[in-house]
């Protein structure tokens, strides 16, 4: 059945997205801005659906990480039906949702940034691009397109195969595993390990090129958020939140995330339809934070497997405790994804991860609920209203993209000033402010739902406004 | 090594039909759909169907595995419920020009990858060259909206008889 809503203005939706310079009197750079143009529309089409329905509506907003959406969404599901799932079925999405981490973990880190990574920032557009690590690196490709196939496997034969997989519900998941498709993923994992710790191998051999860059990048004091566990380790499906700040010195700790709302504030900015949540007790724009797997490093005590607790230890070492420099994204990523891998061998070995009691039932027995779970990006929170019949009234969702607003416009910012010199926007400026935006490997499409591909275009402005110079990708 | 091919007989053996878009942007998911009829299409037995909300890099090493590839997508500059074939890549062309680095349609920031680059990654990283068609249908609509408008609608019989023509006449080549 077709359902069609209109939303004012639907003409940004092409907008895409753009980045403004501002110049003083003096032709200094004094400001920047990550103006997203793009407009999501998921809180209002949702309205007046049944509520059973938001883990498969909600997934649509992306193809990249659908299986986050229907996480979040889910257990917002659960707290307004007031219902825990079975053990095995939590399991069961803790494996597809670190399924998920590792196949868009890889397409950023392989797909998108090793370009920058292996050829350099200035090297000619037309090579450094996926085709051409393919033609230079073709393990590291290969290593690339194999975890994100395993990856996306692990989603395709647990939760089910079309574009958008229907096997997260509320109250757990919808079947049971067998025994084939565990030892079938199982199969997998010495492979994917082996892959991700060979390109751990090629950045760390490689890292001494990029010291500028870590140190220009985004490198600022900021708080960093993530989910963790009882023992204060990395934990991508539940726990508490935690919140530090740029000395690692906490915030706020064990904060149940069903009570984000009272830490968490949203800005606006007329200039972007992508929100700027902030800490509230720092207020806005001060109370800026960082998420995704850098802030999960930075947070947490360890990962808790031990692959990924070594590299973190040599992390931690070559970058310190807290890591500030928004280039160590990419590194960071690489020990998520090697903790993710281990972390579903270890669930994939549990004793009852078989059991065929993989989900709750029950009615509408609360009239709000909040769901929230780390994506490959970071935090994801889904905050929902209903009527006693279950129906949608109010729905609110902070994505990961939202939540590293501030801190990509503050990124982008650094690389201006490090830059721009004069009233010219050059090449190795434009390279860079692409790439720092790259290291939050930010998705419009979750974060305001975007139609088609994102184009780059950069404008240089003089105080009164008036544009100096602009640049496009 | 390429993955090996998902299914082995059927008149379409090793071919790979992926529809593509968004289902939630109206005409923007003519692909998907096509691709599930597709799935239920006798002449298309055997072929491998994948529905895919965009195209992305690990799609090489399907297209590695196929002999031909048909890929199915909305297209905004065409006459709305218009139906075009045309050859993207693959095949003996590609490897008459090796040196060729398709340059990304792709931003920043996109996690989307164009058609001649996946299957420039195919040939690349598999040596796999098959011949890769693009079959667009004319969108009218890519509101906020889970239905196809009426001229992409009445298309669909007409996008699954080009897929099936691709196959009678490339699948076996």
């Amino acid at each position: 059945m077709s359902r069609t809503v209109v939303i004012d203005p639907v003409t940004r939706i092409e907008g895409h997205s753009k980045i403004t310079i501002q110049l003083d009197d003096r032709g200094e750079v004094v400001d920047a801005h990550f103006h997203v143009t793009q407009f999501r529309g998921f809180e209002r089409i949702t309205q007046g659906r049944p509520v059973h329905e938001m883990p498969a509506i909600m997934a649509r907003i992306c193809g990249i990480c659908p299986v986050s959406h229907m996480v979040a969404s889910s257990k917002a599901v659960d707290d307004i039906m007031a219902v825990e799932p079975t053990p095995t079925g939590a399991d069961l999405r803790r494996v597809i949702n670190l399924g998920q981490i590792v196949q868009s973990n890889a397409l950023s880190f392989f797909h998108l940034s090793s370009p920058d990574l292996l050829f350099g920032f200035d090297a000619d557009p037309a090579v450094r691009n996926i085709v051409g690590v393919a033609r230079a690196n073709p393990q590291l490709a290969r290593d690339g397109i194999g975890l994100r196939k395993w990856g996306q496997q692990i989603i395709e034969w647990i939760a089910g195969k079309r574009i958008h997989p229907e096997g997260i519900v509320p109250g757990g998941v919808a079947t049971p595993l067998t025994a084939e498709v565990r030892d079938r993923i199982l199969d997998g994992v010495p492979e994917a390990i082996g892959a991700v710790e060979r390109a751990i191998a090629w950045y760390k051999s490689d890292m001494l090129r990029w010291e500028e860059e870590a140190a220009t990048f985004g490198n600022f004091r900021s708080a960093f958020m993530g989910l963790v566990d009882r023992q204060g380790n990395v934990d991508h499906y539940g726990g508490w939140i935690r919140v530090v700040d740029a000395d690692g010195k906490p915030l706020a700790d064990r904060i149940d995330p069903k009570t984000f709302n009272d830490y968490i504030g949203e800005a606006v900015e007329p200039w972007s339809y992508l929100k700027s949540p902030y800490w509230k007790a720092m207020g806005y724009p001060d109370g800026i934070y960082r998420v995704g797997p850098l802030a999960r490093l930075n947070v947490a005590e360890r990962t808790g497997t031990p692959r990924a607790d070594e590299e973190l230890e040599k992390f931690r070492w070559r970058v310190g405790r807290v890591a500030g420099s928004s280039f160590h994204y990419h590194y960071a990523r690489l020990i998520d994804t090697l903790h993710a891998i281990e972390r579903i061998e270890e669930l994939l070995r549990g004793p009852d991860i078989l059991s065929k009691h993989v989900r709750s039932y029950a009615g509408i027995n609360r009239n709000e609920g909040i769901g929230v779970s780390e994506a490959p990006r970071g935090t994801l929170m889904h905050h929902y209203k209903v009527d006693d019949d279950g129906i949608v009234e109010w729905a609110n969702l902070i994505i990961a993209t939202g939540h590293n607003n501030m801190a990509m416009n503050r990124a982008v910012l650094q690389v201006a000033r490090h830059h721009v010199k004069g009233e010219t926007i050059t090449e190795p400026m434009l390279n860079r402010v692409e790439a720092v935006i790259r290291c939050y490997d930010p998705c419009l499409s979750c974060s305001t739902h975007a139609l088609g591909q994102m184009a780059l275009r950069i404008q240089l402005l003089a105080p009164d406004g008036t544009v100096l110079d602009e640049l496009a990708r | 090594m390429p993955p090996a091919p998902a299914a082995a007989d059927g008149p379409a053996a090793r071919v790979l039909v992926v529809g593509y878009g968004s289902t939630l942007r109206g005409d923007d998911g003519v692909g998907p759909r096509a691709a599930e009829l597709a799935l239920e299409d006798d002449r298309l037995a055997g072929a491998t169907v994948l529905l895919r909300h965009q195209l992305t890099p690990e799609l090489a090493a399907d297209i590695a595995a196929a002999r031909l590839v048909v890929l199915v997508d909305a297209r905004a500059d065409a006459a709305p419920g218009s139906v075009s074939v045309e050859r993207v890549g693959g095949g003996v062309a590609a490897e008459a020009a090796p040196g060729r680095v398709p340059r990304p349609d792709a931003g920043a920031t996109t996690h989307h990858v164009g058609a001649a680059e996946v299957a420039a990654l195919a040939r690349d990283l598999w040596g796999a060259s098959p011949e890769v068609f693009a079959v667009g249908v004319g969108a009218t609509s890519f509101e906020v909206g889970d239905g196809l408008s009426d001229p992409v609608e009445h298309a669909l019989p007409a996008v699954l008889d080009a897929i099936a023509a691709l196959v009678r006449e490339r699948g076996r080549a």
